[in-house]
């Protein structure tokens, strides 16, 4: 990954003659390259690279293989725990954030608190660049439902900002997504809280 | 006295960050605000993007593997696979990565993924060291290149093709379209680097002097990069014997930081090479304060006296030896602590989990780490800058996430089979329909009965018929209720079973995951073998360095006492004559 980068070591020579250069011109003005010599960084230990390279190998195919079994592993609990028919996913998303920073989040289902999240920094930043927080899976029947997001975090002029919304929603067959959405209205300069099912 | 490594990764861990597109910018009606999502396809490829954007490259690509699963436009779409693409680099699978580019690039994709395609092919090709395809895919980017890898491309376009010239010619350019990028500082900085490679000094230096305009009044990471370069500067004066320009350079970087300690030994090597010793001896006593296990430190003490001698100050050099000599010693013996401390079995995770607060700048190069290895890792700063203890380092930390998620998925693998019980508890409902058969059977054989008894109180006495027919209403009614409730029992649907593949399958995945769980152990081992094999020989360079530095203090100490013994033998015969202190 790194390849972009060089590697440059400059090997300084201590005996300087006390020549100095004319100030009518900038130093570096048809100074000889020759002078100044490069070399490559000084080489490890040729085993421990050789080592290192041999590991390299089996820690990708490692990686390769986890990452296949954290996806059939994913989709095997979802078969168990959650039939197609009744499966629910409830996310977080954001679409502005200029007037809000999210702190937190707290999710009740028809009347009962189901899910928390306390959201990090790093967090936070992939929420304004794009990322959307999966914050709750369960399973639902159909018919009517009832959810209420309550968000906490920092509002306009730095302030300590709480709201709540809710929605009373029905579930059918093609239904299987709840958003809680959080933007800005640019009018009056203050976030603005929605849920919305998909 | 060497120049240690200088490494400059143009922003490589977010060359893809910014190639997403917008997932729409159209608005969706319902909302009072603009909003990103327009479909549940969006809010589910979210998902991936979640943890993308964390820079979780396993997590993301788990995301990005389910999603696809699910037939997830978003995921499957070019952008998407760019993404992949990217994420599979990032997360050290590039032979997983290059189909998918070949891919994209085989199908009628758009000119700037197309473009973005080519330009992380040919990164990858260049990263693997297959000089030639990289040519081959820089040159088939064209057109107009996507702003956020303008910077990167060009230069590494200058990489594979071996001439700064050519990029030199684009500077203005580049500059015009992408000069607040945070990539374009790095990007001056490597090319004066390559360019001093091919000894165009005039051009170099005047690269590295925009470095240090440009990120003036910066902190953090450009602070770094600007004392970096002023070093840089300041080396290549004094190549070229120009030492005033050097001792200018050298005179604007900072006293703390990542670079304070070469930048105030070649102060000093500068204030020497101009014969101004005064000047020398504040950075040499500043270095000299600090601490023992860097390599500059341990220079500056042998030179600090060795620069009182040349001023006369013999007893100062004299004391500054016998200092050093003792705290050679003192380090030699850290050394042998750090090996004991290397050899902890925890260590190396350790090492990793506090990689951020070890790394820490001030502590870093404090006398006070932070963490508890403090006897560990002052002797580790040059080893840091390593690609091989870098790349062990991060395949480590790698290892450690994959252990601690396969110890999360073997603590599942009981929920999984307790469920799996359940559901074949419920299987007694197969039991209860076997049941409802056989009473089903009864019932029929109960009717016939009851028809038979019907027949059979016609011919008994009256008396005894009022009592039978009391008798048989009762039953009649009970039976009733009976084929009521065995009627709704029959008419009920089939209740939800586990397929019967379920079992072996969740068996299947448990044994992949103490499989996968062994094999990364193993590999575990062998990278805490070779992590602790590279400290080892770093420690090994610093002793035999700092023995060296011993042997040089003692022998400067020996002098100085017989020179004093000398003086004084001389001084016999001279009796009454007076002499400065300093000079005794």
């Amino acid at each position: 990954m790194a390849s972009c980068a060089l590697v440059l070591a400059l090997s300084i020579t201590q005996n300087h003659a006390a020549a100095e250069a004319t100030e009518s011109q900038h130093w570096a003005e048809g100074v000889d390259g020759d002078q100044v010599s490069t070399d490559q960084g000084a080489p490890e230990a040729d085993d421990a690279e050789a080592e290192l390279k041999r590991i390299s190998t089996y820690v990708r195919s490692l990686k390769s293989d986890v990452v296949d079994l954290n996806h059939d592993l994913k989709q095997m609990e979802e078969r168990i725990l959650y039939p197609s028919s009744t499966k629910y996913s409830v996310f977080v998303s954001f679409s502005s954030g200029q007037f809000f920073q999210l702190e937190s989040v707290k999710l009740k289902l028809n009347g009962k608190l189901v899910a928390t999240h306390i959201y990090s920094e790093k967090q936070q930043n992939a929420m304004l660049r794009g990322g959307i927080h999966r914050l709750y899976m369960t399973n639902l029947a159909d018919g009517d439902h009832s959810a209420t997001a309550f968000f906490t975090g920092i509002g306009p002029g730095g302030r300590s900002y709480k709201r709540a919304t809710n929605i009373e929603f029905e579930k059918d067959a093609n239904s299987s997504y709840l958003e809680l959405a959080i933007g800005d209205d640019a009018v009056k300069q203050e976030p603005v809280f929605a849920i919305k099912q998909w | 006295m060497r120049y240690r490594a200088l490494k400059v990764v143009l922003a490589s861990r977010f060359w893809l960050a910014a190639a997403l597109l917008p997932l729409s910018a159209t608005p969706a009606a319902v909302w009072a605000f603009s909003s990103n999502v327009n479909s549940a396809q969006e809010l589910e490829y979210g998902a991936v993007l979640f943890e993308y954007f964390q820079h979780d490259y396993f997590h993301a690509l788990v995301e990005q593997k389910y999603a696809e699963s699910l037939k997830n436009r978003s995921a499957l779409a070019n952008t998407g696979q760019l993404v992949k693409g990217g994420m599979l680099v990032s997360y050290g699978l590039p032979n997983k990565a290059e189909p998918v580019f070949d891919e994209l690039l085989s199908s009628n994709v758009s000119h700037e993924v197309g473009n973005r395609a080519w330009f992380y092919l040919a990164k990858l090709h260049y990263n693997k060291g297959d000089f030639a395809s990289a040519r081959d895919a820089v040159d088939r980017v064209e057109g107009p290149i996507p702003v956020d890898i303008l910077v990167d491309y060009h230069y590494l376009a200058t990489l594979v093709t071996g001439h700064p010239e050519r990029l030199a010619q684009k500077v203005s350019m580049i500059e015009a379209t992408a000069k607040n990028s945070p990539a374009f500082p790095y990007f001056l900085f490597n090319l004066a680097v390559s360019q001093v490679g091919r000894g165009d000094v005039a051009a170099a230096v005047k690269n590295l002097e925009r470095v240090t305009e440009s990120g003036a009044g910066g902190e953090g990471a450009t602070a770094a990069l600007v004392d970096r370069a002023r070093h840089g500067l300041a080396e290549l004066a004094m190549k070229a014997d120009r030492l005033s320009a050097a001792w200018g350079y050298l005179s604007e970087i900072r006293t703390s930081g990542l670079y304070s300690n070469r930048a105030l030994l070649s102060y000093a090597w500068a204030a020497i090479n101009r014969e101004q010793f005064t000047e020398a001896i504040p950075a040499l006593e500043l270095l000299a304060g600090r601490s023992i296990a860097i390599p500059e430190v341990q220079e500056a003490k042998v030179l600090l006296a060795h620069v009182y001698e040349e001023q006369g100050l013999y007893k100062r050099a004299l004391k500054r030896n016998i200092e050093a000599e003792k705290e050679f010693g003192e380090g030699v013996s850290l050394i042998d602590q750090a090996r004991r401390v290397i050899d902890g079995q925890d260590v190396p995770r350790e090492f990793i989990n506090n990689l951020e607060a070890i790394m820490d700048d001030t502590d870093w190069y404090a006398r006070h780490p932070s963490v508890d290895y403090e006897s560990l890792t002052p002797f580790l700063i040059d080893l840091m800058a390593s690609n091989a203890f870098n790349e062990t380092l991060t395949e480590l930390a790698d290892l450690y996430v994959i252990e601690e998620n396969l110890h999360y998925w073997a603590d599942q693998a009981e929920q999984h089979q307790a469920i799996l019980q359940s559901a074949e508890e419920k299987r007694f409902d197969q039991n209860m329909r076997e049941m409802l058969g056989r009473t089903d059977a009864i019932r029929q054989e109960l009717g016939e009965r009851w028809e038979e008894l019907e027949l059979y109180t016609l011919v008994v006495e009256e008396e005894e018929r009022e009592r039978l027919t009391a008798l048989m209403d009762t039953t009649r009614a009970d039976l009733s209720v009976l084929e009521q409730r065995l009627g709704r029992l029959q008419a009920l649907e089939d209740p939800y079973e586990q397929p019967d593949h379920y079992q072996p399958m969740v068996r299947e995945h448990h044994q992949r995951i103490e499989a996968l769980l062994a094999r990364t152990e193993n590999q575990i081992l062998a990278l805490e073998r070779v992590m602790r094999k590279l400290i080892k020989l770093e420690l090994d360079k610093h002793e035999e360095r700092m023995n060296y530095y011993a042997a040089q203090s003692r022998l400067a100490k020996a002098r100085l006492y017989d020179m004093a013994l000398l003086s004084l033998e001389q001084s016999v015969p001279a009796a009454g004559a007076t002499n400065s202190p300093e000079a005794q």
